[in-house]
């Protein structure tokens, strides 16, 4: 009987102009917004491509001093489909050992116009979202009313049929209506991606497309369902669709929009600029301890003619100076790396405060948000595509376990006491002060002091340079045998299990309002 | 058979719309109940039909207790509604198709569908027309093919006759004294004393949900029924007055 009703409702729905206007609705607005995602999703190719020839070309260093890796994401091409938070986080980090990595850097869309603003963001689970939720409400808002009005209901009623087989024979009908309109969507989404050719799904990908489609299905089922529990609380058609409308709006549009307006206001986040203060009295105080060390430390006789250059977090190349000197900056190095590490552990929890708030507001703003179906069905399939806050969270996590992981090889191999750490001059071929001066006079002085007396410290005779002193022409060397950094995204399953949480809360929220959508149709006035 | 036993229904607001019916339409009887508007007629079909339930009393058909068995008794009637609308996206083939079906007659041939068209005076032109496309009087003779399919012993009419012109009337009305002659309990709630007059076996007057008076054909022919009817309608406004 159940199926004989759902037939019935079937057939009924598909000769009506809503599901034309459905259809049509997919048709102009899937393509629309898939062809949007790809040619953005391909500009965040570029500024990737862009950004990691820059990073490879700053990743090649002269010296371990200088080896302060830059890492980029790679952009996934399932951000098609839910680009999450993935287009509004950049994808740069580089790692210093005198601060762990707080916030990516970049913005993909920077190289776009940034004159041009968008209302929406115009991927593909938020059209589905905005037109499944606004068919499912067309197709339902009267699946009580309408049969009453039309006195349909009382005529089923005088038969041998009960009314839960009324009920979930129209509610059948009605997902049977509805389903061809999302896999309808989904395909034109998929021919349009294949068509392009440019973008190309993994296998894992695949599954999570998969599950996507799957997590859809009990999207649209949730949203019948509130459909049919405001038409089985009406006796009118009118005035079902009327709070239809506003309760799409409302969850749509009013509760995401709401809930980051509210968790901004519950949950103050300090200013940035406040942060970076209180880092910067550690960073102060960092730089007196090794200005203070350095001091402590013999002063070299002479530094010789020697090129020298410093930056920031630790970078510094040497050569051609005397071997004081070198053992003097060796010494420093020794002292200041893990010294800047030690101030880098002292600001984390200022910066990790900070992040937390951050956290703290957009858990929060999140779970206001889960208020509305919608933003459930979107946060988990932003979780599918991995461009989540979880997803972006989990990138800077493995930035800063990989930092550990670069620091923790430095220590090991004594690489900040080592010369190697800011010179490729062989340790072997530093000169004391006299020798160099012998050297670089081509003989004319034998020691630094007949140089300073005879010549009275005039650079002009120091003719001779040391070979392959000058650290500007250094050639980069060898780092691949360094730990290297390789993203590894959160595995299928654990992204898939954590969607099922939000799945369940909507199926949770559908059995629910079934219930109460059949407790209310059973008592239902036909007259 | 249809039985109505100290039927009772009150309303949550109070109101009494039915008071303690106590009535049986026979085998092959055409009862008609007049009553004013709100006088507890279509009542008493909602609760025939278990569409309400009582608040007192019973109401059987074919000896079933429509509360408590709704789905057993619901295969013994048929209903005519007032205004019959059906799909009007379908044609009247597919709404005959699915509510036959649902009164239990899955294996109809088309044959047998225009047998039932051509009783109630259908062309089968009209089979395959969508229902949107019917006048009103047509829509009641589908309804009314409808109540024919499913061939139950009792057919309840909800006022089936209001806006139909006199022609359509006088032939559905025929319709019913042909089902009457199968043996069919007929039950028509109407304001139509003169088709009353015509075909009805037993007349009952109904006057804020009690049932004033209960006449057969011989004492309605007899007496001036539109008199005593007109007699309780003054006397109901003179009291409301």
């Amino acid at each position: 009987m159940i199926l004989r009703i759902a037939s019935k409702e079937w057939l009924n729905n598909i000769v009506t102009p809503r599901f034309i206007t459905g259809f049509v609705l997919c048709l102009l607005l899937i393509p629309f917004s898939i062809v949007i995602s790809i040619n953005e999703y391909k500009s965040k190719m570029n500024v990737y491509e862009i950004e990691k020839a820059k990073a490879d070309e700053e990743n090649k260093a002269k010296a371990y001093s200088t080896y302060r890796p830059v890492i980029v994401k790679k952009p996934t091409p399932l951000s098609i489909f839910a680009r999450g938070i993935s287009y509004n986080v950049g994808d740069r980090v580089k790692v210093f050992f005198g601060d762990k990595p707080m916030l990516s850097e970049g913005k993909a869309e920077s190289r776009d116009n940034p004159f041009l603003n968008r209302f929406f963001t115009f991927d593909f689970v938020s059209v589905l979202v905005i037109i499944m939720s606004l068919m499912a409400f067309l197709f339902t808002y009267d699946i009580c009313t309408g049969e009453r009005e039309s006195g349909t209901l009382k005529m089923m009623l005088a038969n041998p049929v009960s009314r839960s087989a009324i009920l979930m024979g129209k509610l059948l009908g009605t997902f049977l209506t509805l389903i061809p309109m999302l896999i309808f969507s989904f395909g034109l989404c998929l021919l349009v991606i294949i068509l392009h050719k440019a973008i190309a799904f993994s296998g894992p990908e695949w599954i999570r497309i998969g599950v996507m489609i799957l997590f859809s299905v009990v999207f649209l089922i949730l949203f019948m369902i509130v459909g049919l529990f405001i038409s089985s609380r009406v006796r009118h058609s009118a005035t079902s669709i009327v709070i239809c409308l506003i309760v799409w709006v409302i969850f749509l549009f009013i509760i995401p929009n709401l809930a980051s307006y509210s968790a901004k206001s519950f949950i103050r986040v300090g200013s940035s600029e406040n942060l970076e203060y209180d880092i910067n009295s550690i960073e102060k105080e960092f730089q007196d301890k090794a200005g203070e060390f350095s001091v402590k430390q013999q002063q070299p006789d002479w530094s010789g003619s020697s090129y020298y250059w410093g930056g920031e977090d630790g970078f510094k190349l040497i050569g051609g100076a005397t071997k004081n000197f070198m053992e003097r900056e060796r010494r420093i190095n020794e002292y200041c790396g893990p010294l800047l590490i030690q101030y880098a552990d002292k600001k984390w929890p200022f910066r990790e405060q900070y992040l937390h708030e951050l956290e703290k507001q957009q858990k929060l703003a999140k779970y206001l948000s889960f208020l509305s179906p919608s933003e459930i069905f979107k946060e988990s399939a932003s979780a599918l595509c991995s461009t989540n806050y979880e997803s972006h969270n989990n990138f800077l996590n493995q930035t800063r376990n990989y930092r550990e992981l670069l620091i923790n090889y430095y220590l090991k191999n004594h690489l900040f006491g080592s010369f190697s750490y800011f010179t490729q001059l062989d340790p072997g071929s530093f000169m004391t002060a006299d020798e160099l001066i012998n050297y670089e006079s081509n003989g004319l002085c034998k020691t630094f002091s007949e140089f300073n007396t005879k010549f009275h410290g005039d650079w002009q005779y120091l003719t001779k340079i040391i070979p392959n002193s000058n650290v500007f022409e250094w050639k980069p060397i060898d780092m691949s045998g360094l730990p290297q950094f390789e993203y590894r995204n959160l595995n299928v399953l654990t992204d898939i299990s954590n969607s099922l949480i939000y799945i369940g809360v909507l199926l949770g929220i559908g059995i629910i309002l079934f219930w109460l959508s059949f407790l209310s149709f059973i008592q239902y006035d036909v007259r | 058979m249809l039985q109505a036993i100290d039927l009772t229904k009150r309303y949550e607001d109070q109101q009494l719309a039915l008071d303690a019916l106590n009535l049986e339409i026979k085998e092959g009887e055409i009862f008609f109940l007049l009553g004013a508007n709100g006088a507890g007629k279509t009542t008493t079909i909602n609760l025939f039909l278990n569409f309400i339930e009582p608040t007192g009393g019973k109401a059987l058909i074919n000896g079933i207790d429509v509360t408590r068995e709704p789905l057993e008794s619901k295969k013994y009637v048929s209903y005519v509604s007032e205004n019959v609308m059906l799909y009007g996206n379908f044609t009247a083939r597919q709404n005959l198709d699915f509510f036959a079906k649902l009164g239990g007659k899955p294996n109809l041939t088309t044959e047998d569908y225009y047998m039932r068209m051509r009783e109630v005076g259908l062309q089968e032109e009209a089979f395959e027309k969508k229902l949107k496309t019917f006048s009103k009087g047509m829509r009641q003779k589908v309804g009314l093919t409808i109540a024919i399919i499913k061939d139950a012993p009792n057919i309840l009419l909800d006022e089936p006759t209001a806006g139909l012109d006199p022609k359509a009337a006088a032939e559905l009305l025929q319709i019913l004294v042909n089902l009457k002659r199968q043996g069919k309990s007929i039950f028509m709630c109407t304001h139509d004393i003169f088709r009353a007059k015509n075909i009805a076996d037993r007349v009952g007057i109904m006057k804020e949900g009690r049932l004033v008076m209960v006449r057969t054909r011989e004492e309605f022919l007899e007496d001036d029924l539109e008199k005593i009817y007109m007699n309780y309608m003054q006397e109901m406004v003179i009291e409301k007055s």
